[in-house]
């Protein structure tokens, strides 16, 4: 599912090249990280009272497979070998800073 | 440099279920990696970090190999539609591998490892899943390249 997820987002933005394909990989990134701090944080809300399974289909299934490392990776490579350097580290500082700060962030909601 | 139009692609519906099927592929041999962990005696951590390169390898190596480079515009070889094979593309790279690396949980882990004042372990997390990130992606790229 979160897969699938990622792909029509990224379809719609994309056909209709709406956003270049980073931002579109960034805000899904960022999107995610929000999410799972969210849901990271209501599970220790509940102290345990909540079935494991629901938990790793959220987490690993969904989130997992909505965001990705993958592209993200390959995306800042190519940036590199490509002489934009400063945009790769742009790239990934954001997503690295952001995704720590958003998991924070979804995690305190929660609480 | 060829310089190529993409194939047609199939309905939204057939690349969907296409996607779906990779992506739970990917999602359960990460489950699965995670769930070998508790045996070997590893942090949980250090299933993410070994999945997220062993996707970014293979991303990177098929992404490459079966490009279309466009006259139109930069494409990147995380563009699913921009291939060879758009479908299988869709499987393996979107689905696949986009399923079995995951960031979210990366960013997650790095978070908890920061806020618990684990700076070491939040260190080695960061620094191995960047640094060893660009040199396979870097690695898949070139071997993507020299198997077009």
């Amino acid at each position: 599912m979160g897969a699938a997820t990622r792909f029509l987002i990224y379809f719609f933005l994309d056909r209709g090249r709406l956003w270049p394909q980073w931002k579109i990989l960034l805000c899904i990134n960022l999107l995610g990280s929000l999410a799972i701090g969210y849901v990271a944080g209501f599970m220790l809300k509940m102290h345990g009272n909540y079935s494991q399974l629901i938990a790793d289909v959220m987490l690993t299934g969904f989130l997992g497979g909505f965001t990705t490392f993958s592209a993200f990776m390959i995306e800042s490579t190519e940036g590199l070998q490509n002489k934009r350097a400063r945009g790769a580290a742009f790239f990934i500082g954001v997503s690295i800073v952001g995704g720590m700060a958003l998991a924070w962030l979804g995690q305190r909601l929660s609480l | 440099m060829n310089s190529k139009s993409p194939p047609a692609l199939p309905s939204i519906w057939i690349m969907l279920a296409v996607v779906f099927g990779g992506g739970t592929m990917g999602t359960m041999l990460r489950y699965g990696a995670g769930k070998v962990c508790p045996i070997i005696q590893a942090d949980p951590w250090v299933a993410v970090l070994v999945v997220n390169l062993i996707a970014t390898f293979f991303a990177a190596w098929v992404g490459r190999k079966y490009l279309l480079l466009s006259s139109e515009r930069f494409v990147d070889v995380v563009d699913p539609f921009h291939k060879k094979n758009p479908l299988f593309n869709l499987f393996f790279v979107s689905g696949c591998m986009g399923g079995l690396s995951t960031f979210s949980s990366l960013s997650q882990e790095l978070c908890e490892q920061f806020s618990r004042g684990d700076f070491l372990q939040f260190a080695l997390n960061l620094g191995l899943s960047l640094i060893l990130g660009i040199i396979v992606g870097a690695l898949g790229l070139r071997l993507g390249q020299a198997t077009r």
